[in-house]
């Protein structure tokens, strides 16, 4: 946006960024940082000693590589999802594209009632799975599935918005030119959709790792097997050991807030700078 | 005709057919309906089966009951607290970071961003570290008389914190892509801060505004964990919908649980509603007609992300 | 320019009456309808029926002697979660644990701060036999018929058996399990402690989901079906089969059992602060559950009373197994706690060594 670096002109700068600042630190800020002091209160040896702890460095595994698969693959089914709602109409497809949206406004509780219900091994889904014998919650593949449940609406919505935008006519002119529906896709298709794509990967990982609610009433919470972080600290509380908590609590905020950043960054590269204005 | 020729010009057909069956269209509708139903139509529909499973007066029966009714009430209020708190903030938010240029402005629109990461629980636990009887500044706020963990205000302040983001992440986009020479015209014609943003900027972002609260009241009413953490469980004082359904599956009244469950069903359809009217307004032919006057491209109104 | 001001009134009408009803919430704790008190009961997960019954005794018994009514409000959730939350600020007048650790928190967390601790340091002593007025012990469920044949401890480090259990270290539920785990390891292979980390490890093998709390594993158990059998306090097990189906599952009560005792206590400090009338109420409250009317209701709840008369009458459905207590067996809790459950424990590293094959 070439136009908005010369915006002198425009006023409330100073009481925007007064409120905005002072807002965000009041409701966000001053707990985080009354968070990190408490943890770095400790001294650095008995830090690292917590954060270093088996269990912790094992929750965390499994949680940063389930968020990241379920990233991965709820990116893959979100963008074939959002293409054929955006591109194809057919019977109920809104009534399909609108149900996307539910797991965003449901509670944690909720969503994962109600897909321990289903995937549970008396449950409509599970108990056909169960019969060949497979298992499909209370383990780590039930991780695996509340956080595709709390990523959808996410990664669908991200690439949805780019669809739309698409040029039908460039579609049309590379068909002329003899292209194959696969060239048109890889060459012309994929490339656009790129900022989309990458971003709702981003969010939903984001999401995946913070998340408590859906996944707790699907995995079976065993450690070292399949307890994620955000249960580990909740049950580090109810052990009496709050300090372990604290610390284990600021740790996974600075992971994230590192790894968001991180990700912001590495936008501009992957977007080649085309598409700057769209986060 | 020949034998031959006849079977030829059915496996022909037959060819046609298949390709014309096995196209990318059908696979990728297959496939997307077929994900959607396992993982979220059956799931949510047995929700309101097993919600109904005792008949319709039961059902409602217990949405009416004392309790929830005053749950509900509760979840009303500290979501509509909060979805004030979080337009406002996006508001200024977006002003901010559209119009200005400054130091800090990238790592400024991250932290906003984090409270999407961060998980609720930790969310709740810092505000009883800060808050609470004797956090840092609970002490303070003690002598007042005012309690905020285990009370109303935690549970506002909670869910305020979680809804932050969703505002000012659909206002930014959505302002950048207008562009601010209509704020400037303004200016230069004499229009204070005030004018600019009520007579210039609101009529264009107004679709914009109201999907990102829409977006924050869904977040804040479905809100559980945070709130569990500092909501003390006392019912009829600091129960919203989500602990109460919590509560009632733990009761072992799985049917009255899955009643209120049912209530974020309906929640989720206004919220679609919503959604599909602000879409209306964005018809492709508004977009059109709006773009030859040189006003917007509202379709930059980028849902979660 | 009308409809402007038509959308800037509704939504100042909005933000002035979600506010005003918001602090009307707030400051209407004190004027509620006729009840001249109000008490805040707070308790484990497993206690929501107990504490409701006991109410139920209690108002019409208060009211008889004092004349005045009082209204309770439960809070019911994992025993250490709620001992936290009252050592935090939770209002709570009087409280019900089922582990000593978990009210000794609310004392440790608050002994120091400029306030004063909530509750006396010798609050053991202000009831009867040292502030336990129940107990439970631990129990099974199994599904109808007793398919896979669980009479006793050992069958559940069988291979062929799934156990449900809270989670054995955060949960008082499970912790109580585990211990009895432990300690009948113990006893049966001779007080050797190699034996009985073998036996315990063998059980957390056993047990393929750990659930949040008493009631998650009761929902994982009969709700979803899983398991074969669900470990949890013996009040529990007898709840479970007569409300959520004398058809589909049966209580094994095994042979031995760690007298779980339940503590209760006053939150002293917090209902003196609401006054004199809260303060008596509240002690009634817990004078209450020692009379035989009191103790009539922890027997009718499952629960085993401490008078010998009233348990004898209800035999049936609380036999008599043998019992230890933790004191008995391993001095105190706090070395309970340092033997299995800390971040060095029994417990700790047999997950540990599980999680690396």
């Amino acid at each position: 946006m070439q136009t908005l670096r010369h915006t002198r002109g425009i006023p409330g700068f100073s009481i925007s960024l007064g409120i905005t600042m002072g807002w965000l630190g009041f409701i966000f800020i001053i707990p985080v940082v009354a968070l990190v002091l408490r943890a770095t209160s400790l001294g650095s040896e008995t830090l690292l000693s917590i954060i270093t702890r088996p269990a912790a460095l094992y929750s965390l595994k499994i949680t940063m590589g389930y968020a990241c698969a379920a990233a991965i693959c709820s990116t893959i089914i979100g963008t074939c999802i959002a293409w054929s709602f955006t591109r194809y109409r057919f019977p109920f497809s809104r009534f399909f594209d609108a149900l996307i949206d539910l797991p965003f406004a449901l509670p944690g509780a909720v969503g994962g009632i109600a897909l321990a219900s289903v995937f549970g091994s008396n449950g409509w889904i599970g108990k056909q799975f169960d019969a060949v014998g497979i298992q499909l919650i209370y383990n780590q593949f039930g991780i695996f599935i509340g956080l595709l449940f709390v990523m959808l609406p996410f990664a669908v919505r991200s690439v949805q918005a780019l669809i739309q935008e698409l040029d039908e006519r460039e579609i049309q002119a590379a068909r002329l030119l003899g292209a194959s529906n696969v060239q048109i896709f890889f060459r012309i298709l994929f490339p656009q959709l790129v900022p989309g794509i990458y971003s709702g990967f981003i969010t939903s990982f984001a999401r995946g790792i913070g998340e408590y609610g859906t996944v707790i009433f699907v995995a079976g919470n065993i450690p070292y097997q399949s307890e994620v972080l955000s249960r580990y600290i909740y049950n580090k509380i109810d052990q009496y050991d709050v300090t372990g908590a604290t610390v284990v609590a600021a740790a996974l905020l600075l992971i994230s807030f590192a790894l968001l950043s991180l990700l912001n960054i590495s936008k501009r590269y992957v977007y080649g700078g085309a598409h700057e204005s769209y986060r | 005709m020949s034998h031959t020729v006849k079977i030829r010009t059915i496996r022909h057909s037959l060819g046609l057919l298949a390709k014309k069956i096995i196209s990318n269209r059908t696979i990728l509708i297959v496939i997307s309906i077929c994900f959607l139903l396992l993982l979220l139509v059956i799931p949510l529909s047995s929700i309101v089966v097993l919600g109904l499973s005792k008949g319709l007066d039961t059902f409602l029966g217990h949405i009416n009951s004392p309790s929830t009714q005053f749950s509900i009430g509760l979840t009303v209020l500290v979501s509509l607290a909060s979805v004030i708190a979080s337009t406002l903030f996006g508001v200024f938010a977006a002003w901010c970071i559209v119009h200005f240029r400054f130091w800090g402005r990238r790592m400024l629109q991250s932290i906003i961003e984090l409270p999407i990461t961060i998980s609720p629980i930790i969310v709740g636990f810092m505000f009883t570290l800060l808050y609470g009887k004797y956090g840092y500044l609970g002490n303070i706020i003690e002598n007042t008389g005012i309690t905020i963990i285990f009370s109303w205000p935690g549970l506002v302040l909670t869910n305020m914190a979680i809804t932050l983001p969703y505002v000012a992440r659909t206002l930014i986009p959505a302002m950048e892509s207008l562009g601010a020479d209509q704020e400037r015209t303004a200016r230069l014609l004499g229009a204070n801060g005030v004018q600019i943003f009520f007579r210039i900027t609101l009529p264009r972002i107004k679709w914009a505004l109201l999907y990102g609260i829409i977006l924050a009241m869904a977040r804040g009413v479905g809100e559980y964990g945070a709130a569990a953490v500092v909501s003390g469980l006392v019912r009829n004082k600091t129960v919203t919908l989500p602990l109460q359904v919590d509560i009632y599956y733990s009761e072992y009244q799985s049917v009255a649980a899955f009643a209120c469950a049912t209530l974020f069903l309906f929640v989720s359809f206004i919220t679609i509603v919503s959604k599909k009217l602000i879409d209306i307004q964005n018809s492709p032919a508004k977009r059109i007609s709006k773009k030859i006057v040189g006003r917007i491209d509202e379709s930059r109104i980028t849902t979660y992300t | 320019m009308n409809k402007r001001k038509l959308f800037i009134f509704v939504l100042y009408l909005i933000t002035a009456s979600t506010l005003t009803t918001l602090w009307s919430l707030g400051s209407s704790d004190s004027q509620n309808d006729e009840s001249e008190v109000q008490l805040l009961h707070v308790s484990f997960d497993i206690a929501r029926e107990i504490g409701r019954r006991l109410n139920e005794g209690f108002i019409p018994w208060y009211k008889e002697q004092t004349g005045v009514s009082v209204a309770i409000e439960q809070s019911n959730a994992g025993s250490s979660r709620q001992a936290r939350a009252v050592s935090e600020g939770l209002p709570a007048d009087v409280v019900s644990m089922n582990q000593y650790l978990d009210i000794d928190l609310i004392y440790n967390e608050t002994a120091t701060k400029p306030e004063g601790a909530l509750i006396p340091r010798d609050w053991q002593s202000l009831y009867p036999n040292q502030s336990s007025p129940a107990s439970s012990t631990m129990a099974f469920v199994v599904r109808k018929g007793n398919p896979k044949q669980i009479r006793d401890w050992d069958d559940l480090i069988r291979d062929d058996v799934a156990v449900i259990a809270p989670n054995y270290r955060s949960t008082g539920n499970g912790r109580y399990s585990l211990l009895t785990a432990y300690s009948y390891g113990l006893n049966k292979y001779g007080s050797s402690p190699e034996d009985a980390y073998r036996f315990v490890s063998a059980l957390i093998d056993n047990t393929g989901i750990l659930a949040t709390g008493g009631r998650d594993a009761t929902n994982i158990f009969v709700e979803r079906g899983q398991g074969d059998v669900l470990l949890t306090f013996e009040a529990e097990v007898n709840l479970i089969v007569q409300d959520l189906g004398p058809d589909s599952f049966e209580v094994v009560v095994p042979s031995y059992g760690v007298d779980a005792k339940i503590y209760v206590v006053v939150v002293e400090k917090n209902a003196k602060e609401k006054g004199e009338a809260q303060y008596q109420a509240a002690k009634a409250y817990w004078d209450f559950i020692y009379t035989d009317q009191g103790q009539e209701i922890v027997a009718q709840s499952f629960f085993r009373p401490i008078q010998k008369d009233i348990a004898a009458r209800y035999q049936n459905a609380l036999p008599n197994i043998e019992l230890f207590t933790v004191e008995d067996v391993y001095g105190d809790w706090g070395r309970v706690r340092d033997l299995l459950f800390d971040d060095d424990g029994v417990v700790e590293s047999i997950y540990q060594e599980l999680g690396k094959q």
